[in-house]
């Protein structure tokens, strides 16, 4: 799956070629992939990689002066990225988004019943009272306890637990097909991520709600996703199956990234680290954006590196990634 | 990174004793007590990871130790000084033995200041150098932490995240610290970085015998670097252990309730640890806890009637084993039946 490969024809969603400038300097470069109905796909990569810029460049909102400047959305056949209107009808109601904070998505002056039935109401044209019972029914399917009850409050009398099921029970109102949710735990605590995840992996399951998880958090990827996208300074330098990504990264980024995480590390030992920082949009290099941080570079990596398949559904951007095919499995 | 445990025995460098920290809320509503008789103690040279969920009082604690929060009882002994109501002269002086690395190092540098110029300061406070010997020092310290020497002439703006930690760090060092709090200074660094702030704070730990009372909500964060944990619940101690063994065989539900909720970066392992059903859900809202009773109690799995009733006593756990007496306590009615239950 390169990026010039046509769209995956059972994909709900396909990216191709997605460039966003913002003031005139790239920032998210020819990213490509494929969600299916169902699938769960993380995004992964540090800040500055251009994560949540393709989230928001798919739903047209990039920030700023921000700009799409190539590539294609298609959505159920519609190129979202080229059509206004068809972007219109599918917010909300074909794609929903949730961010880190709940408080941005809630407003505080309403009660979070009366917001989740105005969206209810705005999706399928229903009254009043079939909007509230309706809303009531969404605030039970995230499994919040005494949905009436939260339904009569504001948002500032909810913990931010609850408040980000909320933000989720108002991403559903729509009944959309795909959710994109944008580092979605990362304010929370351990236990509530760990049931805001179980809440995601049900809706997935038992609806056929297809999700693009934004994180950092590789346990989050191994806990919820099916495939991942590994994004390093505005490109896509990896993706594949999680299980296949874990084992046996095929990017010298995921495998550094990866050995950073300090689950893994080994009692008494310094962390295996990846020296410097990911470098900001305009100063990306020509050849391989990583070299600088590299481990295996050699002059190959001067030139630009392209997305390469050495193994049947996965692809790298590493000219050594046959060396790295070969070398086995971490660990 | 946990190196050779420090010395057993020694005298406490950080002594709290039954710390009780609370906050007001207005004439209609009780005191909110945020820490409730927390003792504790780091030795010279060791780690002391405080963990909990938000609200559990930990970096309450770490600021009550800094004099930058009320203490409502209890007693805080540095050095075997007694400093819970030291004087504003009194804390100026400790400034130099007593320093804290704060979350954001983007708002706690003066951006209008030069580097040099922030990491100078402590020193005229304390040592009051020529401007020669400042430089010299700012330099050195620089060097320590990673960062090429020209970083004395630039204002914060002009690093990165980590890069500011770093000097947030440096800052901290400067007058020759004997303990630092550390307030989850690793958690808004990216995994990279993160990995590099902690190993530097290892080595500097190790070169220059700091003790470090580190505060963060990532359990493995604090698993890696502290020697010792201590695991908090709305202000009230439920488990303290050496890190590796408190973190392979919690004993205390709630210790076992955080371990279990981080999840592994291994897809095939996460999902076998995920089959395992865990109790304790949390409640539309915890009741806040009581004076009586475990304030764990409404969201454990195994409480009892006792554990309603009764706050249980932090006592130690296990066979008084090889690293000494007392080496783990919970405070837990039911410790004794679940060290032997897994």
């Amino acid at each position: 799956m390169t990026a010039a490969a046509e769209p995956d024809p059972q994909a709900l969603l396909s990216v191709r070629g997605l460039t966003v400038e913002i003031a005139g300097t790239p920032v998210v470069q020819d990213v490509s992939f494929d969600i299916r109905p169902g699938e769960t796909l993380g995004v992964v990569g540090e800040s500055g990689c251009g994560k949540s810029v393709t989230s928001l460049g798919i739903l047209g909102l990039v920030p700023g002066q921000g700009r799409i400047s190539a590539g294609r959305v298609l959505f159920q056949g519609a190129d979202l990225a080229a059509s206004p209107k068809a972007l219109a009808r599918v917010r909300g109601s074909g794609i929903a988004y949730v961010s880190q904070e709940p408080m941005v998505a809630l407003d505080p002056t309403f009660t979070v019943g009366r917001q989740l039935a105005e969206g209810v109401a705005r999706h399928t044209g229903c009254g009043r009272r079939a909007a509230r019972a309706r809303a009531v029914e969404l605030l039970g399917r995230v499994n919040i306890p005494d949905p009436a009850g939260v339904a009569d409050r504001h948002p500032h009398e909810l913990s931010g637990g609850m408040a980000q099921r909320a933000a989720i029970a108002l991403a559903l109102a729509g009944e959309p097909r795909l959710l994109i949710a944008d580092e979605p735990t990362t304010a929370l605590d351990v236990t509530v991520q760990a049931e805001i995840l179980g809440l995601l992996r049900t809706l997935a399951a038992e609806t056929g709600l297809a999700v693009l998880l934004i994180t950092h958090d590789w346990g989050v990827v191994a806990d919820l996703c099916d495939r991942a996208v590994v994004m390093y300074a505005g490109q896509v330098v990896e993706q594949a199956d999680v299980e296949a990504l874990f084992t046996h990264p095929l990017h010298p980024y995921t495998a550094g990234l990866l050995a950073a995480s300090p689950h893994a590390a080994l009692p008494g030992q310094p962390l295996p680290t990846i020296p410097g920082t990911v470098p900001p949009p305009g100063a990306w290099p020509d050849g391989c954006r990583f070299a600088a941080r590299c481990a295996l570079v050699t002059e190959a990596c001067a030139v630009p590196v392209a997305l390469t398949e050495p193994a049947p559904g996965r692809t790298t951007r590493c000219v050594h990634a046959d060396r790295l095919v070969q070398e086995g499995t971490r660990r | 990174m946990t190196t050779a445990p420090p010395a057993a025995g020694s005298p406490p460098l950080l002594e709290l004793d039954g710390l009780t920290v609370e906050f007001g809320q207005g004439r209609r509503r009780p005191p909110l007590r945020a820490v409730d008789g927390v003792s504790l103690s780091v030795a010279p040279g060791e780690t002391l990871g405080l963990v909990g969920e938000s609200g559990s009082g930990k970096s309450t604690i770490g600021r009550a130790v800094l004099g930058l929060t009320r203490v409502h009882a209890g007693a805080i002994r540095f050095e075997g000084v007694d400093i819970t109501r030291a004087t504003p002269r009194a804390r100026r002086d400790l400034s130099a033995r007593l320093q804290v690395v704060f979350q954001d190092p983007y708002s706690s540098l003066n951006p209008a200041r030069t580097i040099g110029g922030t990491l100078a300061e402590p020193l005229l406070v304390h040592e009051r150098p020529t401007a020669r010997q400042a430089a010299e020092k700012v330099a050195d310290m620089l060097e320590r932490v990673g960062l090429p020497p020209e970083t004395a002439d630039r204002y914060p703006t002009q690093f990165s995240g980590g890069q500011r930690q770093r000097i947030a760090i440096a800052r901290a060092l400067m007058p020759g610290p004997r303990l630092v709090i550390c307030d989850e200074p690793v958690s808004a660094l990216d995994l990279s970085v993160q990995a590099q702030v902690m190993n530097l704070l290892a080595e500097l730990q190790e070169a220059m015998g700091l003790s470090y009372l580190f505060v963060a909500h990532d359990l493995p964060v604090v698993r890696h670097l502290s020697h010792r944990i201590v695991v908090l619940y709305r202000g009230r101690v439920m488990e303290t252990g050496p890190a590796e063994e408190l973190y392979a065989r919690p004993v205390h539900p709630y210790t076992r309730m955080l371990i279990a909720a981080v999840p592994e970066p291994d897809p095939g392992r996460q999902r076998s640890r995920r089959a395992v059903p865990q109790g304790g859900a949390v409640a539309a809202r915890p009741p806040l806890a009581t004076a009586t009773g475990c304030a764990f109690a409404p969201r454990c799995a195994h409480a009892l009637d006792l554990c309603h009733r009764e706050r249980p006593l932090l006592l130690p756990v296990g066979a008084p084993d090889r690293s000494g007496p007392a080496a783990r306590s919970a405070a837990c009615h039911r410790a004794a039946d679940l060290l032997t239950q897994r």
